[in-house]
């Protein structure tokens, strides 16, 4: 369902996931957008791809919990003094939910990546801006390509065994070497294939784009929900609900009247997982049993 | 595994160098000079209308004081290489207040940020009643000045 889903329903409401998880502070909404983009990526890609990534992701959250504190002086809970420098628990964790921040972006666009494939963008942007479909579908696809052509190069140079016995210094030159060559190459295959795509009339106004997916009622629910929805928590969010503030100390969460919003954004953001799970429960109960 | 030791051994004097450095050159002050009086008030933030305008982290931690006097006006003892924001630094060391400030500028006395309390609020210091056209750090001390730390709301509401 989710495949035949149509890709304009699945990009609105990507749309809106990834602006409230961009415009939102408290670490309450931003951990439930994480664990939902983790969860969905688990169930679209497997359990090894997504631990890979979570692994990138901790590096990450570290790296940003570590900067804050240098740069930022605010905050009451002092943990300790570096010479005329204190490091407050307030600035740690401002930057840890910081890399939440952007780890859960990361997923979701990496959700956006596996559903919305260069087909379905060319298909999207095809009707009205075919210029734009063909050069966001290009840029898509660029960063898979790469990371194949640079291993691709990297094995080659293994293969010649410049690598055996080299010090760190000439192993980091001959890493550069390897990415003067992957943009040498990118550089060549970009005019190749922008002639191409213009040879077969991608960026032509009249071009009409093949697509099997129709408007039906379940793109029409989608839709309309994550319009209603999407928007609803924004305004309010915009409005103050479910603010949060870190400095000069982190905001008391009160479970009142707002506590809605966190239980908006909870249904919102697994949308499509529990219609990626319905669909499997279908398929186990449509399997004949002979 | 030599290199690392070496190298990660390297890292760790460079730090420990650079820590006693910084903790050497803020002690080094000569000989004493005199006395003066610093006071640190935010009184403009208790206008009402300002009020509504703070930043709720500040009224929920209740870090603006009901009368407006952060420091009440004390004297300290001046050394020969002081200026204005060193001795703001050392009076706030010696009454555990809080102040965020680099090497020029004041952002933060007592957990109030520059740009708290409405778009234009902010730190300012006046010497003898007058407000000096140099920045805190470049302002030396003779000794028998009256220091005030002020905080400002609207361009204009300090005298």
């Amino acid at each position: 369902m989710i495949e035949k889903q149509n890709p304009i329903t699945i990009l609105c409401y990507l749309f809106f996931v990834i602006f409230i998880t961009m415009f939102s502070t408290n670490p309450i909404m931003l951990g439930i957008s994480f664990v939902s983009g983790i969860l969905l990526y688990c169930m679209l890609c497997g359990v090894k791809k997504t631990l890979v990534r979570l692994g990138y992701f901790i590096i990450f959250v570290a790296i940003i919990a570590i900067i804050n504190p240098i740069f930022s002086r605010q905050g009451m809970t002092q943990l300790f003094w570096i010479g005329d420098f204190v490091v407050t628990l307030e600035a740690l964790l401002n930057g840890v939910t910081i890399g939440v921040m952007f780890s859960s972006v990361i997923i979701w666009f990496g959700v956006l990546n596996v559903l919305l494939y260069s087909d379905k963008i060319i298909y999207i942007f095809g009707k009205f801006t075919p210029k734009i479909g063909t050069i966001l579908s290009i840029a898509l696809g660029l960063f898979p390509k790469y990371i194949v052509q640079y291993r691709k190069i990297d094995n080659n140079l293994k293969g010649l065994g410049l690598y055996d016995g080299a010090s760190f210094l000439s192993k980091v030159k001959l890493k550069m070497h390897t990415l003067s060559t992957l943009i040498t190459w990118s550089v060549e295959g970009a005019v190749l294939l922008s002639d191409n795509m213009s040879a077969r009339g991608y960026d032509l106004k009249g071009k009409r784009v093949y697509g099997k997916y129709t408007f039906g009622v379940a793109d029409g629910i989608l839709l309309i929900v994550s319009l209603a929805l999407g928007t609803s928590i924004l305004v309010f969010m915009s409005l103050g609900s479910g603010s949060f503030y870190y400095y000069p100390t982190f905001k008391q969460i009160v479970w009142d009247s707002s506590v809605w919003i966190y239980f908006a954004t909870f249904v919102f953001m697994n949308i499509l997982a529990v219609i990626y799970l319905w669909e499997g429960v279908k398929w186990q109960f449509l399997k004949s049993k002979i | 595994m030599k290199k690392k030791f070496w190298s990660a051994l390297a890292i760790i004097l460079c730090v420990m160098i650079f820590a006693v450095g910084m903790s050497a050159c803020s002690d080094n002050l000569g000989a004493k000079v005199g006395e003066v009086t610093i006071a640190i008030e935010c009184k403009t933030i208790l206008q009402n209308q300002n009020m509504d305008k703070a930043e709720p982290g500040l009224i929920d931690n209740k870090l603006i004081p009901s009368d407006g006097i952060i420091l009440n006006e004390s004297s300290v003892d001046i050394f020969e290489k002081d200026n204005v924001l060193t001795v703001l630094k050392r009076i706030c060391k010696q009454n555990k207040i809080h102040i965020d400030a680099d090497s020029s500028y004041v952002k933060a006395i007592n957990h109030i940020y520059e740009m708290s309390v409405g778009e234009s609020s902010g730190w300012l210091y006046f010497v003898d009643g007058l407000q000096p056209n140099v920045g805190a750090n470049q302002y030396k001390l003779k000794g028998g000045e009256k220091i005030v730390f002020a905080y400002t709301c609207v361009v204009g509401d300090l005298k």
